[in-house]
């Protein structure tokens, strides 16, 4: 290595060699220096080259220098006493010398330098006087250099400025290696016949190789640069080469014979691109986290001042920091402060809290005072826990935790249930509990009491309303149903909720009915029948003596004549109810015969039982109420006309089978509404259908002629509802409805359709309610002749029959369909049907061949699919699926690029971020832009690093 | 290749991606601004809690914001069902195998950037969603109310105009409620404008007057001499399209005739789409066509091929127009489509007589001759129930901003609550009766206000229906402000124009502009099929252009450019040139005079001016 290093050193004093060779001499040195290169490369890689180009550029300068500058006869004759030394030299010195200079290293090089050049000269002026052979001794610049110090030391005193102004001044041209070249005398220039001439005819080795031409050979070129300390023995090395002789050889040049050959240049590379790659990854490495970072951002922002105004902001407190008491007044004010001990606001508050705690007096508050004095601003000061109390509230806390854990899961598990029942009792426990604790509670609070009263009252109130308690309700109904069975429990709690009902519907009639519908409950069917027969039997005794205690008003002539009406509308109603009670039980008996569903309802023996004992009893005193009542019963939602017209179906509805065509007019909208939505196509089907049914209805009361007359037609074909009801309540009469179904009847001759189309109402009541009051009765029938020009005409142009517009309708749908149909392209282009294909279309697909196993077997093609189309399912709607050609310019055909399903492009267009539809802010926000900078703003690179956290500090 | 030397260390580890505490924590000058991915769900987090603690009402008004203009959530899941599957077995024909790679390798990977992307962009939304809703809470004060029963005995029904009027009503909403009589040019129509400030009466025998609302005063009034059959006010209440026994004319405030739209034969129903500036008309001819009234182009013609056609209505919500027609069927139309979008068989048998859409545009009511309205849900395209008139066919149906639908059947009409367009309700809400005047020819709600203006045999009743114009004046919606002055509305006329949209944007459902094209077999078919259709066009085209271009005449040697340009120049006529050129020529005639031997002439007239005499 020390070699090595020397040759660096060398390296760096080019121009050391260009001085003290000729030129000649100094080319050798250049390509010495490129055989070093080559050796120092085997071991490590010195990279010393441009010192090379910079001897060639010197060249160039050559002219530039002055003869004054340079050191000539005159500057040696000053300072020749300084170059007197130098012939004493001696070997060992210089073996020194060289090793010192190698040591100083760098340090050195200009000073060494320095002397260099004064040496040169001194070369110079040898070698012209022909002792140019002599190069193997006086190459030793540093030993030189040490003698000419020693001039120097022993000269200080009697040399003056401007000479060593001069020698600074040839020391710089010198180092420029520029000198040599003046002072080369004419023998030595005209020497050479060729550039080497002087270094062969110089190197006495020379003639043991190649006496013979002039040939270059290493050794004169090694000859050459023999001038530098440690030269030699590279020089040895070089000679021992290239005599070749293996048996002179010493160590060293052994070692380099047995040089491993080098490694191929590909490995070689490939390793040092593998040591480049890994520098590059962790210098670009650095930059991973702040990338990271400013990826993730939402906006990089590289304005200067980026709170805005917000930076540039006055706030108080910079105020009162900056505050500096400058008018009179304000240093005034100052003063005042200051004497009073107020200008430092801290001292203050310390003060005010000393002055507090001392009148707490407490010795605790004063050490605390004391604490706040040496420093910390705590009120609470320093809390000291031992550990055991510290265990103890850890243990309260994590027992705390854990119960509130299970209770949380309970609470889940709980949660999920969803059993009614549960629910139902749960919530009856706690309505239970609550009673309880009121009970217990609010004994003698009047306010609870009176809360109570009213809660009662309006519950009461809702009974009243709704007749919750009339045992319509889906319980009632299946307790009753089950008849014999019945639970002594359940029974109880029927009897109980029917005299809630009835001792309700007292209080709603009035006191006067009490007493009649006291004994309601015992009352029977047969009892029923019984009564009603005593009634017709006896006339109207019960009536009669009842009014005849009546005087004044009644006695008037028209109130008779309508007392007489009404007993004999009550007489009416009685005799239908016995009729109807008869058919009844006859009916009951071969009911399970009948498999109608709707009718088996209607005639469900049980229900009539209950509600229409009470209901026979009141019509026998007050027909009205009860008919209205009885509404109220059925429907809710009669109950608007129900109470305008409470003498309605006076004689319809007392009887038991009025009744249950009333029950069957609640309960026919729904199953009438399924069938209506099957056969909605052809409703002519529908009458069919409903006749029959109509028929089955009108079987219970053959007794009356008329009656089956009203309601043949009143029920008629589509109507499911109380069409004559209805008309029969406006008119308010009690023959009205025979009349109406009369002029019904009398319509349906003259006009069809037109009857039809009155008639279908779809079985709702609220439609019943618009006809009554828009749309009186006597429209109805009016007749052809009744009617206005412009409907006549309309109907005698009327459109096809509804069947007939659905068909066509369909017809088109199919068209579209064929049209719209993907495989349509293909049937078109088979030109000829059955071309290319053995059967045509239509045919059973083919056999397999039946050698070929399964696997090896064509799969089967599948049977094409019709597409499914948006109006699949929809009859009477046809859409479009022509694809709008116009339209699809503002549609994309493909999924857009960092998307990846139409689901996520979708996400990322959906909702609106205009000004329009959102907030100022949220336009703001959702419009932010991503990168916010001035415009020429110099944006800075990145920092290598994201500031990580700052450590805890540690003490 | 396995031959890397011992002494190179092993490659360094990938950095294990860890999410920067706090992107303001950057060395030096600190850029990253706004929310981190934490901060983000955090956000998400708290704003999706808030909103399960919201009352249903408000959450569903949230939503709506949320899922944009539409507010179908139902319509969007369904959408979007259909988009996975599409992207199940999409049509990749058209892709080349790059993109096709790429389409793959994207679906392969996660895109964790995407994905922030979404979040932030979602959790934003959902956000503003909830300051819009409180905003909403503190700006609109005003609520809309209606009648109200205190017990069960009471209806509201029996709330007649005259009760409203004596008592019920502040002074300045009761004198919305008159009659104008004006039998004598009945049957009339009435429409307003969209800020409800202006009314334009159309009597059927050619009497046309526009009145202001604010002041009760005639605007402008004027007698056609033809029938007068339809007349509606085009963008904002300055100008009006009357449809006249021919044509259709337009004219502005002052009743000057601006425009004769030629092109519109016998018209019977006229719309106009404010947003995109079209009139759209139907008449006897059955043709529907829209005519732009910004460039005055005639957008489209469609041809019904269902006959005369008296009823247009335009849904709000997509700016698709419903004709309804006498074969009882409602077709739905747009201005790109040569052939109607849905065709519905509404009234099976007879003739459909009137057609109204609801400001959302979920549910359409339909009047039939069969004396029945019935109730339609556009999404499903499927009638959800149905209520019969009495008195006579529903003539006329219009439903209010806030959804109350008004029938006009015989001399009646009656109103029902918002509801009856969700479910069958069981009573009407008002009613009111103009009898002798005949058949309602016209039921329209004045926008926000809660007046309804019927036009019929008599003339017009304007009557008050509380509850049923919208209480919230939207600033942002263009001409809808009926306390703008002149300088707002031409701003808002500019504006409006800037933000005009092209007709072919109209389609069923609006949020498939922009979207990717749905590609089920029977789209990707017609899809292929139109892109050759282009393809040959454009090749045909080609063709032709090349069999008209003019052959260029090369000969040999003689394009060099010096020629090429004094070509060009030939043609130039340069004054100069002229005048040398003349000189010439006069030099040339005095020459050959000269030579002649007639010098004489010649000396005249080279002699100066003042010798001339001497010759």
């Amino acid at each position: 290595m020390k070699s090595q290093a020397q040759v660096c050193l060398r390296f760096q004093r080019q121009s050391f060699v260009n001085i003290t060779t000729c030129h000649a001499h100094r080319l050798c040195e250049d390509t010495a220096s490129v055989g070093y290169q080559d050796m120092a490369r085997k071991r490590s890689q010195p990279k010393k080259e441009p010192h090379i180009v910079e001897n060639e550029m010197d060249d160039s300068d050559d002219e530039e220098i002055d003869e004054d500058e340079a050191f000539n006869s005159e500057d040696e004759l000053k300072y020749g006493s300084f170059f007197v030394g130098k012939s004493k030299k001696s070997k060992p010195q210089v073996k020194k010398i060289g090793q010192d200079s190698d040591d100083e290293g760098d340090a050195n090089g200009s000073s060494s330098e320095e002397e260099d050049s004064y040496s040169d000269d001194d070369d110079h002026s040898k070698d012209w006087a022909g002792e140019s052979d002599s190069d193997g001794e006086e190459d030793d610049g540093g030993q030189y250099m040490l003698d000419l110090l020693n001039n120097l030391d022993k000269q200080v005193p009697g040399k003056d400025a401007s000479s060593s102004k001069a020698s600074e001044k040839k020391r710089s041209e010198s180092y420029n290696g520029k000198i040599q070249l003046d002072h080369v005398p004419a023998a030595a220039v005209h020497m050479p016949e060729s550039e080497f001439g002087a270094a062969i005819v110089s190197v006495p080795s020379a003639a043991n190789n190649f006496g013979a031409g002039n040939k270059l050979t290493l050794d004169s070129l090694m000859g050459g640069i023999s001038d530098t300390q440690g030269f030699t023995q590279v020089q040895r090395t070089m000679r021992a080469l290239s005599s070749g002789n293996g048996a002179s050889m010493d160590d060293e040049t052994k070692k380099l014979e047995t040089t491993p050959a080098p490694v191929p240049r590909v490995v070689s590379e490939r390793a040092s691109r593998k040591v480049h790659y890994q520098a590059t990854t962790d210098d670009v490495s650095r930059w991973k986290d702040i990338i990271h970072i400013q990826r993730d951002a939402e906006t990089l922002d590289f304005r200067v001042n980026k709170g805005g105004a917000k930076a540039s902001c006055v706030t108080k407190d910079g105020l009162i920091a900056k505050f500096e008491a400058k008018t009179e007044f304000e240093e005034e004010l100052a003063r005042a402060l200051e004497i009073a001990g107020m200008e430092d606001e801290k001292e203050m508050q310390k003060r005010e809290r000393k002055r507090l705690l001392d009148n707490g007096g407490s010795a605790d508050g004063f050490e605390d005072g004391e604490l706040n004095e040496g420093g910390v601003d705590d009120d609470l000061g320093t809390n000291k826990i031992s550990l055991e109390e510290y265990k103890k509230r850890h243990g309260e806390l994590a027992k705390m935790r854990a119960l509130m854990f299970y209770e949380e899961q309970k609470r889940h598990r709980i949660n999920k249930i969803k059993s009614k029942k549960y629910r139902k009792i749960q919530k009856r426990k706690r309505e239970r509990e609550k009673e309880a604790e009121e009970e217990s509670a609010g004994l003698h609070d009047p306010n609870v009491d009176r809360e109570k009263l009213e809660r009662e009252e309006m519950e009461r109130m809702k009974e009243r309303m709704t007749l919750a308690h009339k045992n319509t309700s889906k319980w009632a109904r299946r307790v009753l149903r089950r008849g014999a069975k019945m639970d002594p429990d359940e029974r109880r709690a029927l009897s109980l909720q029917i005299a809630k009902g009835d001792a309700l519907r007292r209080k709603v009639m009035g006191d006067d009915s009490g007493e009649d519908a006291s004994n309601d409950e015992a009352e029977t069917e047969e009892d029923l029948i019984k009564r009603a027969r005593d009634l017709l039997v006896e006339g109207g005794d019960v009536t009669v003596d009842s009014l005849g205690k009546k005087k004044g008003l009644f006695e008037l002539e028209f109130m008779k004549r309508g007392m007489e009406a009404q007993r004999a509308r009550a007489k009416e109603e009685a005799r239908r109810l016995l009729e109807e009670l008869e058919a009844n039980e006859v009916a009951s008996a071969d009911s399970d015969d009948e498999s109608n569903g709707d009718i088996g309802e209607r005639k469900k023996p049980v229900k009539p039982k209950v509600a229409s004992e009470e209901e026979t009893s009141k019509v026998l005193a007050e027909g009205k109420l009860v008919a209205s009542s009885l509404e109220f019963g059925k429907s809710d939602a009669f109950t608007v006309t129900a109470a305008g017209n409470i003498g309605f179906n006076g004689i319809d509805a007392a009887g038991k089978g009025e009744r249950s065509s009333v029950e069957e007019h609640s309960k026919m909208p729904k199953p009438k509404k399924k069938k209506k939505k099957k056969t909605e196509i052809d409703e002519l089907n529908a009458e069919e259908s409903d006749l029959p049914k109509s028929a089955d209805v009108q079987s219970q009361d053959e007794a009356n002629p008329w009656m089956t007359g009203t309601k043949g037609t009143s029920p008629s074909p589509e109507n499911k509802s109380s069409k004559p009801q209805k008309n029969s309540a406006t008119k308010g009469k009690p023959s009205s409805s025979l009349k109406v179904n009369i002029n019904a009847a009398a319509s349906m001759l003259v006009d069809d359709s037109q009857r039809e189309k009155n008639n279908i109402s779809d079985g709702n009541e609220v439609e019943g309610t618009v006809a009554e009051t828009d749309h009186p009765p006597k429209s109805s029938d009016t007749g052809l002749a009744s009617l206005s020009q412009a409907e006549l005409v309309r109907r005698a142009f009327a459109s096809p029959d509804d069947l007939e517009a659905e068909e066509e309708f369909q017809q088109e749908k199919e068209r579209m369909k064929e049209r719209d149909d993907p495989t349509r392209q293909v049937k078109e282009e088979k030109a000829v049907s059955g071309w290319g294909s053995w059967a045509g279309a239509g045919a059973p697909p083919p056999r397999k061949p039946r050698k070929l196993p399964k696997h090896l077997s064509a799969p089967l093609k599948k049977p094409e699919k019709p597409t499914k189309r948006k109006d699949d399912g929809l009859n009477t709607v046809i859409i479009n699926e022509k694809r709008l050609k116009k339209t699809a310019q503002f549609q994309l055909a493909e999924i857009p690029y960092p998307y990846r399903s139409r689901q996520e492009y979708e996400k990322a267009i959906a909702g609106n971020i205009g000004h329009e539809w959102n907030t100022a802010n949220g336009v703001k926000e959702m419009t932010r832009p991503s990168v916010i900078v001035r415009s020429g703003k110099v944006i800075k690179p990145l920092p290598k690093k994201a500031k990580s956290k700052r450590a805890p500090a540690k003490f | 290749m396995k031959d890397s030397p011992s002494t190179t260390p092993p490659p360094t580890k990938k950095h294990k991606q860890t999410p920067p505490a706090n992107p303001n924590q950057l060395a030096g000058n600190t850029i990253t601004r706004g929310a981190s991915r934490e901060q983000l769900s955090a956000r998400r987090k708290s704003a999706k809690s808030h909103l399960s603690t919201l009352s249903p009402h408000q959450r569903s008004s949230v939503l709506a914001r949320y899922h944009g203009t539409s507010g179908r959530t139902d319509l969007s899941t369904h959408r979007l069902r259909n988009l996975r599957r599409d992207d199940d077995n999409e049509d990749t024909s058209k892709l080349s195998s790059l993109q096709l790679r790429n389409l793959q390798k994207r679906r392969g990977r996660s895109n964790p950037g995407l994905k922030r992307q979404t979040l932030r962009r979602e959790t934003k939304r959902l956000e503003n969603a909830m300051d819009a809703l409180h905003a909403e809470e503190i700006l609109q004060t005003q609520r809309g109310g209606m009648i109200e029963v205190e017990n069960d005995m009471e209806r509201t029904t029996q709330v007649t105009q005259e009760k409203l009027k004596n008592g019920m009503l502040e002074e300045n909403v009761a004198r919305n409620v008159y009659d104008l009589e004006l039998g004598e040019y009945s049957p009339y129509r009435m429409n307003y404008d969209r800020s409800g400030r202006y009314s334009v009466l159309c009597g059927r025998r050619g009497h046309v007057a526009v009145i202001d609302q604010h002041t009760m005063g005639l605007r402008t009034e004027f007698h056609l001499g033809e029938t007068a059959r339809d007349a509606c006010f085009l963008h904002n209440g300055m100008m009006m399209a009357v449809a006249q026994e021919k044509n259709v004319f337009i004219y502005d405030e002052n009743g000057v005739e601006i425009h004769r739209l030629d092109a519109h034969k016998r018209v019977f129903g006229m719309e106009f789409l404010p947003y995109h500036w079209l009139l759209a008309t139907i008449g006897h001819g059955g043709f529907l066509q829209y005519q732009d009234t910004s460039t005055g182009l005639l957008v489209s013609q469609h041809r019904t091929k269902l006959g005369p056609c008296h009823v247009i209505r335009q849904n709000p919500f997509n700016a698709v127009l419903h004709l309804g027609h006498t074969n009882g069927t409602v077709t739905l139309w747009s201005p790109s489509s040569s052939e109607y979008l849905v065709k519905m068989l509404c009234h099976k048998g007879s003739a459909v007589t009137s057609v109204a859409i609801d400001r959302s545009g979920t549910y359409m009511a339909t009047g039939g001759g069969d004396s029945k309205v019935r109730i339609w849900d556009l999404r499903m395209y499927k009638e959800t129930h149905s209520y019969t008139t009495y008195g006579g066919p529903p003539m006329c149906l219009d439903i209010s901003q806030t959804g109350i639908l008004g029938v006009g059947h015989g001399c009646h009409s009656t109103f029902w609550k918002a509801e009856a367009l969700k479910v069958k309700v069981g009573e009407m809400y008002m009613r009111h009766e103009s009898s002798g005047n005949g058949p309602m020819e016209s039921l329209r709600f004045r926008p926000f206000e809660d007046v309804c203006g019927i036009g019929h045999a008599g003339g017009i009743s304007s009557i008050v229906i509380p509850g049923s114009g919208e209480p919230c004046l939207d600033s942002m919606e263009h001409f809808t402000n009926p306390y703008m002055d002149s300088k707002q509305r031409r701003e808002a006329e500019v504006r409006s124009l800037l933000e005009k949209l092209s007709p072919d944007m109209i389609a069923l459902d609006p949020d498939t502009i922009g979207s990717i094209e749905e590609s089920n077999i029977i789209q990707r078919q017609q899809r292929l099929r139109n892109m050759a259709e282009e393809a040959d066009a454009r090749k045909a085209a080609e063709k032709e252009e090349a069999k008209n271009k003019k052959e260029k005449k090369r000969m040999r040697g003689r394009s060099k450019i010096a020629k090429k340009l004094a070509r060009k120049q030939k043609n130039v006529i340069d004054e100069n040139v002229n005048k040398l050129r003349e000189a010439r020529e006069r030099e040339k005639a005095k020459k050959a005079r000269q030579e002649r031997g007639e010098n004489a002439g010649d000396d005249v007239d080279d002699a100066p001016a003042a010798l001339k005499r001497f010759f």
